[in-house]
C-alpha cells in the first residue's frame, strides 16, 4: 500500500512517473540489459504477459548476443545496435519480474506460453537508474533458440 | 505488482481471451464518454450556459444518460477487476479511485435529494463543481492504475 507517494505524486506533478508499471517514460531505454534465467509465477494474461525470472548466480552475457539476427517488426527499433550495447543491470537482485506484450501481439509473433520452469532470454530496459523493483520490461524475447520482438507486432 | 496468491482468486480466464480485455476497455471508455459527457452538459445549463434549453428536461434525459454510462463503465470495470483482483486490492490509485467514485455517488445522491436542478442555488452548483472534479480525479486514478 502505498498511498501517501500516490497522492503526493498526483499533486505534485502527473507526468512524474515515480513507480512506472506501464508506459516507457520511467524506463531507460538507452540501457539495453539482459537477463536469462527459469521462467516462474508465469502470467499469460492482459493487459501483458509477465512473469518472474529466476536469475542464475553467473549471469553472463553470451558471446553471440550481438550476433543474433533479430526479427524485423512494425515499428522501427534498431536491433543490432541494442544487441551490441546490452550490458548487465548493476544491482544484483536474483529474481527480476518481466513485462512482456498483451497477448494479442504474443499471439501475432506467434509465441508458445511460457511455462513455470522455461529457460528465458530476455533483452529489455528497467527503470532509470534501476530504481524501485527490478523491473524489466522486454524489447527482445529469446526462447528455444528464437527471438521476437515485443516493442510491436510482425511486419 | 508481485502476483498475489491471497485468497479470493477472481475470474483470470477473463484476461486469458486475447480480445475481451481490450474490448472491455472500449467499453469502459465509451461508458466514461457518455458518463462526464452528458454530466457536463447539465452542469454548464445548471451554471447558466445554453439557457435557450428547458433545465427541467434536459436534466431528466441527461441523467439517463449519465446512468446508462455509469452502468456501461462499472459493468466492463467491474469484469475487469474480477480478471485480478488481488493485484488491484493492492493498487493504490485503485484505493484511491474507488472512495472518490463512493464520494461521487454521495455527492449526486445528496444533490438530488434536495432537488438540485430546480433550486439551482449556490449549493446545487457546488454540488455540481464537486461532481465534475471528483470524476475528473476518478479518470486520472482510474489511468494511473496501470503506471503504479
Amino acid at each position: 500500500m502505498q498511498r501517501r507517494p500516490f497522492l503526493i505524486a498526483l499533486l505534485a506533478a502527473p507526468a512524474t512517473a515515480a513507480h512506472a508499471h506501464h508506459g516507457w517514460s520511467g524506463f531507460d531505454q538507452d540501457r539495453p540489459l539482459f537477463l536469462q534465467g527459469t521462467a516462474r509465477k508465469v502470467a499469460w494474461r492482459n493487459p501483458h504477459a509477465e512473469f518472474d525470472l529466476e536469475l542464475p548466480a553467473d549471469l553472463a552475457l553470451p558471446a553471440d548476443l550481438a550476433r543474433r539476427q533479430v526479427p524485423a517488426q512494425s515499428a522501427s527499433v534498431d536491433g543490432p545496435r541494442l544487441l551490441a550495447g546490452a550490458r548487465l543491470p548493476t544491482r544484483k537482485d536474483r529474481v527480476w519480474h518481466i513485462e512482456l506484450a498483451p497477448l494479442t501481439r504474443l499471439e501475432a509473433w506467434k509465441i508458445a506460453e511460457i511455462k513455470n520452469g522455461d529457460r528465458v532470454e530476455v533483452l529489455g530496459y528497467t527503470t532509470i537508474g534501476e530504481k524501485g523493483d527490478p523491473v524489466l520490461r522486454a524489447e527482445y524475447l529469446f526462447v528455444d533458440g528464437r527471438a521476437y520482438g515485443l516493442r510491436s507486432s510482425p511486419p | 505488482m508481485p502476483l498475489s496468491s491471497a485468497g479470493f482468486s477472481g475470474w483470470p480466464g477473463i484476461a486469458s481471451v486475447p480480445w475481451l480485455y481490450p474490448a472491455l476497455e472500449v467499453v469502459h471508455i465509451v461508458g466514461i464518454g457518455l458518463l462526464v459527457g452528458s454530466l457536463v452538459l447539465v452542469e454548464l445549463r445548471i451554471w447558466g450556459r445554453g439557457t435557450e434549453l428547458p433545465l427541467a428536461a434536459l436534466a431528466r434525459f441527461g441523467l439517463r444518460l449519465t446512468l446508462a454510462g455509469f452502468a456501461l463503465a462499472a459493468a466492463s470495470g467491474l469484469t475487469m477487476f474480477l480478471s485480478q483482483p488481488a493485484e488491484l486490492l493492492g493498487n493504490a490509485p485503485f484505493l484511491v479511485k474507488m472512495t472518490l467514485l463512493l464520494c461521487a455517488g454521495v455527492n449526486a445522491a445528496a444533490f438530488h435529494w434536495r432537488g438540485g436542478v430546480a433550486r439551482a442555488d449556490t449549493v446545487g452548483r457546488a454540488q455540481t463543481l464537486a461532481s465534475l472534479g471528483l470524476w475528473l480525479a476518478i479518470i486520472i486514478c482510474g489511468r494511473a492504475i496501470a503506471y503504479y
